[in-house]
């Protein structure tokens, strides 16, 4: 049994204006205890939409979410609160995570607060003490505000917040990609090695495909509210199938000067969200594209017993 | 030479030729030092930059965010707003000092004879402005054109950036456009009165991935093509690697090393450089990583700026600024240690 | 091509220890000023007795009657001291009664339900009406007596609590840590008290110094109409009336003086409320 399981999940926003936003259109994927997926889009894929599903922070229009066998969607707030123990999130931005006019200390210790009503307030400190420690902050910051620190610190205050009730699988939104190249490294370190100690299941969404790439056990990429190929990262990485993640593979850039740049594929711009497409949502982008891409309805189809794409000619690459 | 003189000498000649009495070099900067006065204190910003552009070439900035890598290139475009101020250096650009020049010289040299693109198109273009009017306008200030000729001129503009229906984004408003096409059009207004030199601020931060490397390809196509020279500010090392014949890195808003990208990105000689490098995460490669944070700009450190994060630091370093060493190829670095492990002093 | 500024709070690694205050006057000294007021009204040795005429009416400022007499022979200086002591606690006392009021109403509004839903209409009409009349129509209905002044000046400083709770409080419910703290499982009531509530205690105390230095000026009007506080006691407001008539025929001590008094207190509860704003403002930015 999966970890964490989402089928069929949709997610529609009406916007001020009456305008309807197709974030998410029909999306299963589910995460094993202790591996990475990774889901890797451009903004306005639906990957961060997706996240907060994950962990009903937001509901979805159509779907089923499941966590260690529980339907989350049926849950009544008190218990989906009980839940929230065994499933965290990371957020994007540091800063703006945390309460400013909290203490290190009370940040960390709120979800103990909260889950475990018993412990004694020594053992509180104790455990706080303990997870401080466990990502790399010094002691003495325990009194701090996260104003006081830097952005690399406030998001190892994050990571402890998340941690410190023992999860089984965290969501990661984004966790690097406002920080630094040097912080970054020590940040995806730290993940890395928790996930090691602690044997949690990672859902790391991104759009930076050298951290995909180094912290991804499968991934999923995902285009327009859909995914459209998933599998794991090694085979993904070198032998991409579906014409898009060829194109977001070849967008990152080599940093080795020698290494040759693959070539650009994609025209235009992506397809606004407010229109919903029955075809392919890469129709009119693709460059191997056919008429028939506009009309057939394509869906993730197995390519192999681990690898799925969502296309009708997969693989094909354009010369 | 005076800075008008310059500028009418300059005038009407679609991409300069290399017979410019200043030679090859077309912007010089040296020494450019900026300072912020915030309640929290001087922020020293900029601590004596020198870099140089040549004709036809594209010079790559990078650098973490607070490096002053945005303030350098704001410095020489005297864009620089109180509470920041620019407190000494100069840039001569076409012999001309940049910085000596007041408010209407300026202008007429930027748009002329610099092209800049913001970081972000939606701030850079006018929201409550037809597009063509924005056009008309950058016309206006340097070249009177009737308004027939001004439509003509922008459609080019408009077309050469890649974009299919120009009379329709002529007429619509800025809100009306994606965020790649928005920078499309930023791009077509600084090319518009065919500047010999572009200055780019990551200008392809916050767009979407797969439409990064089209606005790349474009920018790179647009100076190639008429010799022009770029100065490119990024904090992405794979666009220096792909993108760019120079390099300049910063930190702590001073130059710690520069030279050519292959040599620079391949044999980086400063232990930043060096660590910028190996933070890349890269499959099968263990993660180097930096610790600390760098200098508070405020209270700025004696000696090497990187001392406090430098897994190489040493004794002079807290105490002496490291002088630039150029090497035979022409990397330059600023640091106490040598290569063959004896102290430069 | 519009030319962005250069954002020095991205360009600065500033160390948090290390900022230097801004050039605003620091809280201690308006705060300073207040407290001495209202100390010196109640024990500071007064040269005459407020409420007792010993003197020559329309007396002119000299060594003896420092800001002069009014038209019974009243100090002015004395009455002016003593009055801070009514004016500055009535007005400190209706804000206070108005802000739990109005925080606790602001909470309400702020709840998506009906109760929510019908806080904000309530708060629609009331603010409709003009607020001084009110306050004059209640006391004077009600009758003159401090109780009432008290009363009519927390209603009309509820509405600008409520609002603020409920305006403040929509931000900082879209903001991220507020996710966060739904993420880690805690209650309704829980994000309200230690995350929603806390994020706007400094801008609540900025507004409720505002609120004082409105109702210094509330009191003064009342008195200065003849309602709310009694004549014979000391008010600033009734000081002014008093010297009214007088300023025309050149006796300006008696209402210059008071007006002034009011001047600098409601000054001082405007610094207070901008060194709030800007001590709470800090701990925001990163």
């Amino acid at each position: 049994m999966s970890l964490l399981e989402l089928a069929n999940v949709s997610k529609e926003f009406e916007l001020s204006g009456g305008t309807r936003v197709y974030a998410l259109d029909d999306v299963s994927l589910s995460v094993d205890a202790g591996e990475t997926l990774a889901l890797i889009g451009e903004s306005g894929s639906g990957k961060s939409t997706l996240g907060r599903l994950a962990l009903r922070l937001i509901e979805p229009t159509r779907g089923s979410v499941r966590f260690q066998g529980t339907d989350v969607l049926s849950l009544r707030p008190p218990d989906l609160r009980r839940l929230r123990a065994k499933l965290q999130i990371i957020f994007q931005e540091p800063f703006e995570s945390l309460n400013p006019r909290m203490r290190l200390a009370d940040i960390i210790g709120e979800p103990l607060a909260i889950h475990r009503a018993n412990m004694s307030p020594k053992d509180r400190q104790d455990r706080v003490a303990q997870v401080i420690e466990q990502v790399g902050l010094a002691p003495d910051m325990a009194r701090r505000y996260p104003g006081e620190l830097s952005g690399g610190q406030q998001q190892r205050v994050g990571i402890a917040r998340a941690i410190v009730t023992a999860p089984s699988l965290v969501v990661l939104d984004e966790p690097t990609s406002s920080l630094d190249l040097s912080v970054r490294a020590q940040i995806l370190q730290l993940l890395a090695d928790l996930q090691a100690q602690l044997g949690m299941g990672y859902l790391f969404i991104s759009h930076d495909i050298h951290t995909v790439r180094y912290v991804s056990d499968r991934i999923a990429v995902m285009y327009r509210g859909r995914v459209v190929e998933t599998g794991p990262s090694g085979q993904v990485f070198a032998d991409p199938q579906h014409p898009y993640t060829q194109a977001l593979l070849a967008a990152a850039l080599p940093v080795d000067p020698g290494e040759e740049m693959p070539p650009a594929r994609l025209v235009g711009d992506p397809l606004s969200p407010t229109r919903l497409v029955r075809g392919c949502v890469l129709y009119g982008r693709c460059p191997v594209g056919e008429d028939r891409c506009a009309e057939t309805e394509v869906r993730l189809t197995p390519v192999d017993d681990v690898r799925s794409v969502a296309c009708v000619k997969p693989g094909t690459v354009v010369g | 030479m005076s800075a008008l003189s310059a500028i009418r000498r300059s005038r009407n000649r679609p991409a300069r030729p290399d017979t410019d009495t200043s030679g090859h070099r077309l912007l010089e900067v040296s020494g450019l030092t900026t300072r912020f006065d915030t309640p929290d204190g001087l922020v020293q910003a900029v601590n004596g930059v020198d870099l140089h552009v040549d004709r036809a070439e594209i010079v790559g900035v990078v650098g973490e965010s607070g490096c002053g890598k945005s303030v350098t290139i704001r410095s020489i475009l005297g864009l620089v707003r109180p509470p920041g101020r620019v407190v000494g250096g100069t840039a001569h650009f076409n012999g001309v000092d940049l910085l000596t020049l007041r408010g209407a010289e300026l202008r007429r040299l930027r748009g002329k004879d610099i092209g800049f693109i913001a970081q972000n198109p939606f701030s850079a273009l006018n929201p409550v402005m037809r597009i063509h009017r924005q056009f008309r306008n950058i016309m206006a200030a340097h070249d009177p054109a009737s308004a027939g000729e001004v439509r003509d001129r922008a459609r080019a503009a408009l077309a050469d950036v890649g974009i299919a229906g120009p009379g329709r984004v002529l007429d619509g408003y800025a809100h009306q456009l994606s965020g790649g096409m928005a920078q499309r059009v930023v791009i077509a207004m600084a090319m518009l009165l065919n500047p010999a030199f572009v200055i780019a601020d990551e200008p392809t931060t916050g767009l979407d991935l797969t439409v990064q490397r089209q606005i790349l390809d474009l920018i790179r196509g647009l100076v190639r093509e008429h010799g022009r020279s770029m100065l490119l500010v990024t904090h992405d090392l794979g666009v220096v690697a792909q993108y760019c014949d120079r390099v300049v890195v910063m930190y702590a808003g001073k130059v710690i090393e520069h030279g050519s990208v292959r040599d620079v990105l391949t044999a980086p000689r400063h232990p930043y450089t060096q660590a910028l490098i190996r933070a890349i995460p890269r499959p099968g490669r263990p993660l180097v990583h930096l610790t600390g944070r760098p200098p508070d700009l405020v209270d700025y450190p004696d000696g090497c700026p990187f001392r406090a994060r430098c897994p190489h630091a040493f004794e002079p370093c807290g105490h002496t600024v490291p002088e630039p060493v150029t090497v035979a190829s022409g990397q330059t670095y600023r640091c106490h240690l040598r290569e063959d492990g004896e102290v430069g002093l | 091509m519009t030319e962005t500024l250069a954002d020095p709070a991205k360009v600065a690694v500033v160390s948090p220890r290390k900022r230097r205050r801004a050039r605003r006057l620091p809280l201690w000294v308006p705060a300073g000023v207040v407290v001495a007021m209202v100390t010196a009204a109640y024990t500071a040795p007064l040269p005459h007795d407020p409420r007792v005429p010993g003197a020559a009416p329309l007396a002119p400022p000299d060594g003896e009657h420092w800001m002069g007499t009014d038209k019974f022979g009243l100090d002015v200086f004395s009455r002016l001291v003593a009055s801070a002591g009514v004016d500055i606690p009535l007005a400190l006392s209706g804000m206070l009664i108005s802000l739990v009021i109005g925080v606790l109403l602001g909470l309400v509004a702020l709840h998506r339900g009906p109760w929510g839903e019908r806080v904000v209409r309530a708060l629609d009409v009331f603010q409709a009406f003009p607020l001084l009349i009110l306050a004059i129509a209640l006391v004077a209905l009600m009758g003159n007596n401090i109780e009432n002044v008290v009363a009519a000046i927390a209603i009309i400083n509820i509405p600008r609590f409520v609002r603020l709770v409920r305006s403040e409080g929509l931000t900082i419910r879209e903001s991220r840590y507020i996710e966060a703290a739904h993420a880690i499982g805690a209650s309704g009531p829980r994000v309200m008290f230690r995350h929603v509530l806390p994020n706007m205690t400094g801008i609540i105390l900025a507004q409720a110094s505002l609120a004082v230095a409105h109702s210094i000026v509330v009191i003064a009007s009342l008195s200065f109409l003849g309602i709310g506080i009694n004549a014979a006691d000391a008010s600033w407001g009734a000081m002014i009336q008093t010297g009214a008539q007088n300023m025309t025929t050149g006796q300006w001590w008696v209402s210059v003086f008071p007006g002034l008094a009011i001047f600098l207190t409601v000054l001082c509860f405007n610094a207070i409320s901008d060194a709030l704003q800007d001590s709470f403002g800090r701990a925001r930015q990163r």
